[in-house]
């Protein structure tokens, strides 16, 4: 099975071979490598030194880094997640991370992730209890108060036991916020109350919850439980990261509800950076390898595994984890061997079921015609070779294979952005701005216009293009071109969009929707490993 | 007539898979065209039952066939008969078929030649016989009603033009229409008779569809596997074809 990709989508082959009689413009071959479509992260606090809930003046730019590296990650769509903070730092930051579609520039933004404040005291676990709330007899109105305009928000995390919360549940959700139950001491009937009002999603499955207990199963519950509304699913984040949930806590919660696992991150700003001390929002937190603490506790010599995570009753003395900083392909290949799953449902939980809760199946988590080209390529450990987003390949590790096109008669056919530097003043080249130059340059450019159109980066050239006067060269050897400004990306966006993509693979990832896989018919399921 | 006798429809799939790669290979193809069966009429190109899925799924997606070299009949063409006839004029200028791989129905038609289908016919619109609608039923749920009841189809006289032909009969089902296409004399009611005079013929069969052969055939035509087997030993092939 190949897939094939144009214009940022998956396309549907038989219709351009039928109907357009064309074969693709450029071939990958990835080598019997899996191929999946790109993970989702719904809750990632900031990574890389940058931390989401701090109010700075250029929150984009942080965000945008983060965007740019979790790329490595295999995540091609995230969720900022904005710890408890105080209404300040809601106004400041929220306005300033729109959602964004993925690109060269990083990962996508699906719209932000607001954990807290209207969470329980005695659940807190990390969050600050200075600045927790609860709903006043205005409930909404004093959420949005909190908040402020919600235009860019697209999960919000809250306990339902708080009075008021049903208005609420109520109001997000037909603003199409999906709500999610966490950091709370509701029992089972509260929180099949609040599904029934419009929750989905249940924030990190075990922490910071009641424990599960045989005859008050508490959130826990809702995983098998029977009191839904008819057809809802109910999805659960999990960090997989082997500390914050014990492996068979996690095989539990899969075998009772597969279908709903969320693999999340739950990552902080010290993701990617070293042991030592970092900031989450108003907090300070130490990490230590691969678990992050609420800083300020004793190093504990028994390890983490020695006590309870956090200790309703005591949280001096008490280790209380303060998020992860597992990546999301680490936590991924902890879930495939913690749970002895396929790997498929490995990376279904990463992909297709964040993009399910989200409502966005049809174009995310999914290699479907139609869908948004973001998938990654793994090795059959699920590490992460190269990633996708729009059809445009912009991480990879090192493989020279992945760097240039297959095809040798293009050596500098389309220049990719492969290293991306982080200085905030280097504008990375938009697709829509960059000209494909060699010999073969008219099959790229439109044929009403016979020009080529290139534009040059503020900066010079980037890393890969050919010296100067070979582009000079070439530049000039074909009639009737022009040094573009920005106004005539538009042409060259038109030549960009009308090629094709194919990347051959025998191991793709994907399932059909529910319906569409007949065995026995003609039409072959995509599946497949 | 050469009659290929193996064991199972795997065996059968893949020896006859063998001889056309060696076929290919001997022919040296620059210029070279093979044509694809015809098309059950009246549904859309991207019908998950129509030819074109079909054939895009089964074949034309696992090979690097330049698509304007791959020709199916058009069931949604304004005008069906000048339809058929431009696909008679593609394969005269493509130089005639060179093979021509084609299965049997139960009731002994090749394509869609149903019984009573003139030997010298050439593409056409046909109207399916009951036997053969039940026989698609299954690509269609089961639904009678969803069946489509015409069909386009390279004629009989088109399949005789072809410089070789190679039928594939798998099955107990389709016995019985062996028997009468190779046992039997040429007659119209079993259309697969007609390549009795076709001066290369292959027939590809498993083991259930000879229940109905004489014991004497079979023992004939397996005692030449030996010579068959030649046929898509892969050395052989090059051995020629250089």
């Amino acid at each position: 099975e190949d897939l094939w990709v144009r214009g940022g989508r998956i396309l549907d082959p038989e219709k351009l071979f039928f109907e357009e009689r064309r074969v693709a413009d450029e071939r990958r071959d990835c080598g019997g490598r899996i191929l999946a479509p790109g993970f989702i992260d719904v809750q990632i606090n900031g990574g890389f030194g940058v931390d989401f809930s701090q109010a700075t003046e250029d929150v984009g730019s942080g965000v945008a880094l983060v965007a740019r590296r979790i790329l490595s990650h295999g995540v091609t769509s995230f969720c900022p997640t904005l710890v408890t903070s105080p209404p300040e730092v809601y106004h400041k930051v929220v306005p300033q991370i729109p959602v964004k579609s993925g690109g060269p520039h990083g990962a996508g933004v699906l719209g932000l992730h607001l954990e807290g404040p209207f969470i329980s005291r005695e659940k807190r676990g990390a969050h600050p209890e200075a600045h927790l709330r609860s709903f006043e007899a205005n409930a909404f109105q004093d959420l949005l108060a909190t908040y402020g305009p919600l235009d860019n928000v697209r999960i919000v995390t809250l306990a339902p036991e708080l009075g008021h919360s049903h208005e609420v549940i109520r109001e997000l959700t037909t603003r199409g916020i999906c709500v999610s139950l966490g950091h709370s001491v509701a029992d089972l009937r509260a929180a099949e109350d609040a599904v029934w009002s419009g929750a989905t999603f249940i924030t990190h499955l075990f922490n910071a919850m009641l424990p599960f207990h045989h005859r008050d199963p508490g959130i826990v519950g809702l995983l098998t439980s029977d009191r839904l509304p008819a057809g809802r699913c109910i999805f659960y984040g999990m960090i997989a990261d082997g500390t914050h949930t014990n492996p068979a806590a996690l095989r539990i919660a899969h075998r009772a509800h597969p279908q709903g696992l969320v693999l999340v991150t739950d990552a902080i700003p010290a993701l990617g950076l070293g042991n030592g001390r970092h900031t989450l929002g108003q907090q300070e937190v130490e990490v230590d390898g691969l678990t992050a603490y609420v800083a300020g506790e004793p190093p504990d010599p028994l390890g983490p595994r020695s006590q309870p995570a956090s200790c309703p009753l005591c949280s001096q003395g008490t280790k209380t984890l303060s998020g992860s900083i597992a990546p999301m392909d680490v936590c991924v290949r902890h879930f495939l061997r913690a749970t002895g799953c396929s790997v498929e449902s490995a990376l279904e939980a990463a992909s297709l079921h964040p993009a399910q809760l989200l409502g966005l199946e049809k174009s995310k988590g999914t290699l479907d015609f139609g869908a948004d080209a973001d998938f990654v390529v793994l090795d059959d450990s699920l590490h992460v070779q190269a990633t996708y987003i729009s059809g445009l390949v912009l991480a990879s590790c090192g493989d020279p294979a992945w760097e240039a096109p297959m095809c040798p008669a293009h050596p500098i056919s389309v220049i990719l952005p492969s290293s991306v530097s982080p200085w905030p003043w280097h504008t990375p080249i938009l697709p829509e701005q960059i000209a494909t130059v060699g010999s073969d340059i008219r099959d790229w450019c439109s044929p009403r216009s016979g020009v080529v159109v290139l534009t040059f980066s503020p900066f010079g050239f980037w890393g890969g293009w050919p010296p100067s006067p070979l582009l000079m060269g070439a530049v000039l050897g074909t009639g009737g071109m022009c040094l573009a400004l920005p106004l005539f990306s538009s042409l060259c966006c038109k030549a960009q969009l009308r090629k094709c993509l194919q990347v051959q693979s025998d191991r793709m990832v994907w399932a059909p929707p529910v319906g569409r896989e007949q065995p026995g018919k003609n039409h072959l399921p995509r599946r497949a490993l | 007539m050469r009659l290929v006798i193996l064991d199972n429809y795997d065996l059968a799939s893949e020896w006859a898979a063998k001889y056309i790669c060696n076929r290919i290979i001997q022919f040296k193809p620059g210029q070279d065209r093979y044509f694809t069966l015809g098309l059950p009429t009246g549904l859309p190109r991207n019908h998950p039952e129509s030819y074109h899925s079909y054939m895009w799924n089964n074949f034309f997606k696992h090979i690097d066939i330049d698509p304007n070299n791959a020709h199916i009949l058009d069931g949604n063409a304004a005008d069906l008969q000048a339809e058929c006839d431009a696909f008679e004029k593609k394969i005269k200028e493509a130089g005639g078929i060179d093979l021509f791989v084609g299965g049997i129905g139960p009731d002994g038609h090749i394509a869609f030649n149903e019984p009573g289908s003139s030997l010298v016919s050439r593409t056409r619109l046909k109207t399916l016989a009951m036997d053969t609608i039940l026989a698609n039923a299954k690509y269609f749920d089961g639904d009678l009603s969803k069946v489509p009841t015409m069909a386009l189809t390279v004629g009989v006289g088109t399949v005789m033009d072809a410089r070789e032909v190679m039928i594939l009969i798998t099955g107990a089902h389709k016995a019985f229409a062996l028997y009468k296409a190779i046992e039997e004399g040429v007659n119209h009611m079993w259309t697969v008779s007609a390549f009795q005079q076709h001066p290369r013929t292959i027939f590809v069969c498993d083991e259930d569809a000879t229940l109905e052969l004489r014991v004497k055939t079979v023992k004939y035509f397996k005692g030449l596997m030996h010579v068959h087997n030649k046929l898509v030993d892969p050395l052989f092939s090059m051995k020629n074809g250089n």
